[in-house]
């Protein structure tokens, strides 16, 4: 506890780690991520982290690279009760700065509403982009996650889905309409990578080829963003289905 | 009413396959070796390829280039298997996907 108690009074100056990790797991790539020597997990890699707080300068790639998330920022500096948390966020969707994040305590239940500050793209592929939420001091501790849903927490809804007959078949494995996938975009889904996640279009046996120009279109147009922003499906090989005894050397 | 393409508008006169027999569902189907599968089927009237497993609905060949994957059914036991894409050959199995069995 004199660790946090050092955290939260070197808070008041400016950002600085706050480490929660209690795991005796192998794992040590905040020790390799900080540059001041500030985290220590030494020989034995199950040790958890040792931490001096004095020689974080609140750079934020151990918040980035921690594979369990186990790390945040915290900055008191901007003062009038107000704290600034960063933390790791792995779905790039719909998170923007101007807007506000549901910040959630280490169990994920949400503690309140916070405003999105900054957001820091990942530096490197193995590391999460970093989101920056501006909470009341209070209970800024508290926060180890964030929740940005396009659907509010107190009422989640289902948009009016419009039947299947209706319209054009957009995705034809899954066999969603062009009706279905414009429902979609009304509640707020805008890349197609969210509205693949959350619908399945795309994921069916053609893995998007066949609809991946058509729905891109119908999601710029329903949503007025350009083609970089509705963005494409993430290719990741096979990007054909190929047989398992043909993956294991076998002809097939 | 002769469905096959005899004289292609590019590829000028097209040669006719062997005669030969299918099987679709069982039930024998006169083809033409190394026409594609769903050629021979649209040919003698089927039209249906697949049914879906989200609606149930019967689907058909669509884009006969090998994208839209409506045609693809169960050929000598393999599934998935994009009929538009796949010549016929003599004695060929094919099985309609999600068909309900009587």
């Amino acid at each position: 506890m004199e660790v946090m108690r050092e955290v939260w009074e070197m808070a008041a100056k400016g950002a600085v780690a706050v480490l929660v990790c209690r795991e005796q797991i192998p794992c040590n790539p905040c020790e390799e991520a900080c540059r001041r020597g500030a985290i220590v997990v030494g020989e034995d890699i199950c040790t958890p982290p040792r931490y001096d707080p004095s020689r974080c300068d609140g750079c934020g790639r151990c918040v980035a690279i921690c594979p369990g998330m186990a790390v945040v920022l915290l900055d008191r500096s901007p003062g009038g009760g107000r704290a600034r948390v960063t933390l790791p966020y792995e779905m790039r969707d719909a998170v923007e700065a101007g807007g506000e994040a549901w910040a959630l305590d280490a169990e994920g239940v949400p503690l309140g509403k916070g405003r999105i500050v900054r957001t820091a793209k990942a530096s490197r592929k193995d590391a999460a982009m970093l989101v920056t939420l501006e909470v009341p001091e209070e209970w800024s501790l508290k926060v180890k996650g964030l929740r940005v849903r396009v659907m509010s927490l107190e009422a989640p809804q289902e948009a009016e889905m419009p039947s299947r007959d209706e319209g054009r078949t957009v995705c034809r494995c899954e066999e969603i309409s062009c009706a279905e996938a414009q429902a979609y975009a009304a509640m707020g889904f805008r890349s197609l990578g969210a509205l693949r996640r959350y619908s399945r279009i795309g994921l069916g046996y053609c893995q998007g080829r066949f609809c991946q120009t058509m729905l891109a279109g119908e999601l710029q147009e329903a949503t007025s963003r350009t083609p970089e922003e509705v963005g494409t499906f993430r290719v990741r090989p096979p990007v054909r289905p190929v047989k398992l005894s043909r993956l294991g050397g076998e002809d097939g | 009413m002769n469905l096959r393409v005899g004289r292609h508008a590019v590829l000028g006169e097209m040669e006719a396959g062997r005669p030969v027999t299918i099987y679709v569902d069982g039930e024998p189907v006169p083809a033409r070796e190394g026409e594609p599968v769903a050629a021979a089927l649209y040919a003698v009237g089927i039209r249906t390829t697949r049914y879906s497993p989200r609606s149930g609905e019967p689907r058909g060949p669509f884009c006969m280039i090998g994208r839209c994957t409506e045609c693809a059914m169960t050929v000598d036991g393999v599934p998935n298997v994009r009929t538009c894409l796949t010549a016929v050959r003599d004695g060929m199995e094919v099985e309609t996907p999600g068909r309900k069995k009587p």
